[in-house]
Order: C-alpha cells, then structure tokens, then sequence
C-alpha cells in the first residue's frame, strides 16, 4: 500500500481548491472593471476532463455555491449547472474524446455555450423577456469564445498538476 | 458509459440535485431575504472579493492616471472654472433662497423636504455571467440594510437592493431587465416607467417606457424619480434621453436613456435606508 496516495489527494484537493477560489473571485472583480468573464466554469470542465476522480464533481458543486453568492438569480442555479457539467465532462473525457488542447478547447467552449442558452431559457425566455436573438447570439459567442481562451490556459495549467499530482509516488 | 448511470455515485449526484433545485424554491419563495445556507457562504466569500476590489479598483486607478495625465489636467482646469461659476451661482442661490424663505413665512406655508438616510458600500464584485446586471457590495443586513432600499452614486439612481446577506447585500441596476421605477421628465412633465432593456443594456442604457405615442419627450430631456409608489424617493436623477422611438405594436413610444452615472464604473454606492415617503410594508 502507498502511504505517500493520502498526501498526493490532499495537495490535490488543496491545489485545486485554491486555484478554483481564485479564479471565483478574479472572475467577480473583474467583471467590475474589464467585461463579463468567466472562470469558474471552464476551470471546473476542464479538471473534470483532465481528471477522473471525483474532484471536479466536488468542487464543481461547491464553486458553484459560492459563485451563487454574487449571481444574480437563483441560490443553488450555478452549483446545480456546475455539477452536471462535471458529471458530463467526465463521461465526455471517459467514452468520447481524447483529451487533447484542441478537444479539450472544443468541449469547454461548448460547455459554456450551454450554459448561456440554459440562461437565457430559464431567465429570459419562460418569462416573456424573449427575443433580441442578436443579443443571445453575442453572448453564446462571448461566452463560448472567452471560455475556449481560458480553457485552454486551465488546460496548460491543470493538465501538468494533474499529471504530477496523479502520477505513481514512491 | 453503463457504469456512469448505475451504483452509488449517479445516486449521490441525483440526491444532491434535489437538494440544489430545492434550494433555489426556497430561494425564489424567500424573496431577497437570505437563507443561512447563502448567508454562510456569502460569509466565506466576502472577505477574499473585499481584498480583490480593493487591489484591482488600486491597479485600476494607478493605470488610468498614469495613460491619461494630459486630459486629467485639462479637466481640472475646466473643472476649477466650473467651481468658480458655482460659486457665482451659490451666492445667488442664498439670496434667493432668503427670499423664498420670507414669502412663504408670510403666506404661512410649510415645506417637506426629501430627508435621506444614507449608508456608504463599496461595489465588491458583478454577476459575471453577462445575463443579469447584479453588483454586490459590502453591507448587509447588521448595517441596516433591507430589501428594495434604492442605491443612488453621484446623486444619480443605480438601482435597488435585491438580496440582502449578513455582511453584504446584491444590488438589481437600472440596467437589469428586472428593473422598473417611476419616472419623470422634467420639461414636460410625463410621467412613464424606466426599466431595464436586454438590448439597451448592452451600451450602459436602459429605456423609459408607455409614453404616449405622441409624446412631447426629446433628446436632451431630463429624467427624474416620480416618487411615486413610495419604492423609490422622488426627484433623484435618472438620466438623460437619447432618443424617442415607436415601439413595435405602434401604441406607445419609448425614450432611449443614458444613466448619468456609468453602471460599469461604479466604485461606491449610497443605499437609502430610509427616506420621506418610503412605503411601509
């Protein structure tokens, strides 16, 4: 038995705890000051895509909660859609794709795309704020796009922590 | 792809669902009042986005002086010009106020003046999905804070306080497509509803609707609170029109509005904890 697979969970648990606090907090200051960015959700796609323990079902959710805190709607909405994206990335990762950049990039950028739609429906659309098809058009764009940027950064990031953290110890 | 959808873990994520849309039910029936389950975790957040905000909003400011020195200066000057004019004008202002005061002594008239009761917040972060215009700011309930005190910055109305937590509060803006207040324009005297645009929002500006079609409302006008309804105090600053336009059924007329205070920059805010004439709930 490795006594060295407790300690690797932990630093990974830990690791991605942080990076995952910080990109919520980065993701609610800077929509202050630059434009409307998204970080949590790619950041949890692609640890979900990039591995396959349970850690970004978790933190999926958790995140979740906590960006809740700053949205603008439902308490519960961000975790509930961050938990099933998780759930769906892992499934993804494990049957349909090989994650590479260029997949790993394709499935983020989709995910957030989703996401966008799934707004739209559930806060605009069923309660007669429908329409301005442009405006829908501009965000699923500005969602997708900004998400496959920022995926693909997490992806140069995570992927190697991942591997490291994963990887046989002693 | 079988064992993702059987044994105990797709059980645990379908109970953990539940208790998620469980969560926003009770959310949508508590209408802005916080839940512990929020409050906790606004708690855990607070203090991390309070620390960001104050190192972004300082990066922020060191960049913008440091780009534009040369128009800076240009608006000072023009800045203490303006001062100069007001003080012109302030002197003229007490003489007529003197006045006022004594005609209405001798034809035995009171006033009721607007009172404010103003609590100071920092804007701590913004929804960052793009849909809603919700900015969060650093007071909550233990500083008095309630659901649907208006938020004014610069004398001018953001919005109202949609959510209220512990330590922090979310704030609905004008921009937001939940948004309606009373208005009216000072010229003419209409009064119609300002409310929240998908479309407008895009460009920082939000839309005066059920104008009559054949309104006297144009460019240029003045848009304040109405007051009425008691949700929000009257004669606050709104904005400015842009334009008049038909709405598409041809009953009514809308006008574009430009708020005076930039949504997307706001720093600090006031929220009115109480003022003449609020509605008592």
């Amino acid at each position: 038995m490795n006594s060295n697979k407790p300690k690797a969970s932990f630093a990974k648990w830990t690791v991605y705890s942080f990076l995952l606090l910080l990109m919520l907090v980065l993701q609610n200051t800077l929509s202050l000051h630059i434009s409307y960015i998204c970080l949590v959700l790619p950041a949890v796609v692609v640890i979900s895509l990039n591995d396959d323990s349970d850690v970004g079902l978790v933190l999926g959710c958790v995140f979740g909660l906590l960006w809740d805190v700053t949205s603008g709607r439902l308490f519960g909405y961000n975790a509930l859609l961050m938990l099933l994206f998780a759930f769906a990335a892992q499934i993804v990762a494990a049957n349909l794709i090989r994650v590479k950049w260029l997949t790993n990039l394709v499935t983020v950028a989709a995910f957030a795309a989703i996401y966008q739609l799934i707004t739209y429906f559930f806060f605009f659309l069923i309660w007669g704020n429908g329409g301005a098809w442009y405006t829908v058009f501009l965000a699923i764009l500005h969602g997708g796009l900004s998400a496959a940027v920022t995926g693909t950064i997490f992806f140069i990031i995570f992927r190697p922590i991942s591997r490291k953290i994963n990887s046989p110890v002693g | 792809m079988r064992d993702f959808f059987t044994g105990k873990k797709i059980k645990i994520i379908a109970a953990v669902c539940l208790v998620l849309i469980g969560s926003m039910i009770y959310s949508l029936s508590r209408g802005g009042e916080a839940s512990y389950l929020e409050s906790f975790f606004g708690a855990l957040t607070t203090p991390f986005q309070k620390a960001n905000a104050a190192i972004v909003n300082g990066l922020s400011d060191f960049f913008v002086k440091l780009g534009d020195y040369d128009r800076l200066k240009e608006e000072n000057d023009m800045l203490r010009q303006e001062i100069r004019r007001l003080q012109t004008l302030e002197s003229q202002n007490e003489m007529l106020m003197q006045e006022n005061a004594f005609l209405k002594d001798s034809l035995g008239l009171t006033e009721r003046l607007t009172e404010l009761s103003l609590t100071k917040a920092k804007v701590i972060g913004r929804d960052p999905s793009g849909w809603f215009d919700v900015i969060s700011v650093d007071r909550g309930s233990i500083d008095g804070v309630e659901v649907r005190d208006p938020v004014i910055s610069s004398g001018s109305i953001i919005g109202y306080v949609s959510e209220v937590y512990l330590t922090y509060s979310k704030i609905t803006t004008i921009l937001d497509v939940s948004f309606e207040c009373g208005a009216l324009e000072t010229r003419t005297g209409e009064v119609a509803v300002v409310e929240g645009d998908a479309k407008l929002r895009e460009d920082g500006k939000c839309k005066m609707s059920y104008l009559p079609r054949e309104t006297e409302v144009a460019a240029g006008d003045m848009i304040v609170t109405s007051g009425l309804g008691g949700a929000f105090p009257k004669n606050i600053i709104v904005g400015t029109v842009e334009e008049v336009r038909a709405e598409t059924h041809g009953a009514s007329s809308y006008a574009v509005i430009v708020p005076y205070t930039d949504i997307s920059q706001l720093r600090n805010v006031y929220i009115i904890t109480d003022f003449t004439g609020q509605e008592q709930e």
